[in-house]
């Protein structure tokens, strides 16, 4: 037998209205040349600091040891 | 080389973030932009693009409307008032109802808490992330996919800790004070993309 109180629910529209607002999206993911496209970023520069930056944190952890 | 791939396929990995530009929110942000460039999207906020004479609402809705999923957080919206975020999601409202190509995720704070500052909204669930990092990652895995399957939380955390030890040696090279910067926050994304990558993810 339908529970009277659900329905009573589902006809006030709870139901689509709890779903209301959820969406999925599926997208093919991005290269690392559209990031640096969007930020307007140069390859070779973000390599030098990419290097510069990785080179630091390994330097603070061998100091922290 | 350039790329030749059509406008609407960059255009679909492209979320636009709708954020409070404030130091508090910088890890939720740093959270935020973990989980799309694990899921390889490109995420743009309002900074990054230059002025160009346009006026700053045009370069808004330009770059609004080139992203096929916009995020906004609303969970800084108090007071002192600011009106810009709630002003930037009825952008998104208007070209989700006119051009039907646009969706919109809402982040807040507390359950319930939209229903009575935005009751235009009443129906739309926002993701509530009680202001955490682990709830904002959360809330973005649910509602982006990637096709080849979307990567653990745990791995997006992993993720999220790398970049934020990456963050103030960034900082520091561009001197910069806080991530609201675009070539901080750039680089920053840039070099998700790389560790991503580095991870498997």
């Amino acid at each position: 037998m339908p529970d009277k109180h659900s329905h009573r629910h589902r006809s006030r529209g709870e139901k689509s209205v709890a779903s209301h607002g959820t969406f999925k999206h599926s997208a093919k993911p991005a290269t690392l040349q559209d990031v640096l496209d969007a930020f307007g970023l140069k390859r070779d520069a973000f390599e030098r600091t990419r290097a510069s930056v990785l080179r630091q944190i390994r330097n603070q952890s061998a100091h922290a040891r | 080389m350039p790329d030749k791939r059509p406008q609407r396929e960059r255009a679909s990995s492209r979320v636009f973030l709708n954020v409070p530009y404030d130091n508090s929110y910088e890890p939720i942000l740093v959270g935020l932009t973990a989980a799309l460039v694990a899921l390889g999207r490109v995420p743009q906020l309002t900074f990054q693009v230059p002025d160009g004479g346009e006026g700053r609402l045009q370069r808004i809705f330009s770059l609004l409307k080139s992203c096929r999923v916009s995020i906004h957080d609303l969970s800084a919206v108090g007071t002192p008032v600011r009106f810009n975020m709630p002003f930037e999601l009825g952008l998104a409202c208007a070209i989700k109802a006119e051009t039907g190509k646009h969706d919109f995720l809402i982040l807040e704070r507390r359950r319930h808490r939209l229903d009575r500052h935005l009751s235009d909204l009443k129906g739309i669930d926002p993701k509530v992330h009680n202001r955490t990092v682990g709830g904002a990652i959360c809330a973005v895995l649910e509602v982006l996919d990637k096709p080849s399957g979307n990567p653990p939380l745990a791995d997006v955390r992993r993720l999220y800790l790398r970049m934020m030890r990456l963050l103030s040696p960034l900082k520091k090279r561009h001197g910069a004070k806080n991530i609201f910067n675009t070539r901080v926050y750039g680089e920053l994304t840039a070099f998700g993309f790389e560790e991503a990558k580095q991870m498997g993810l």
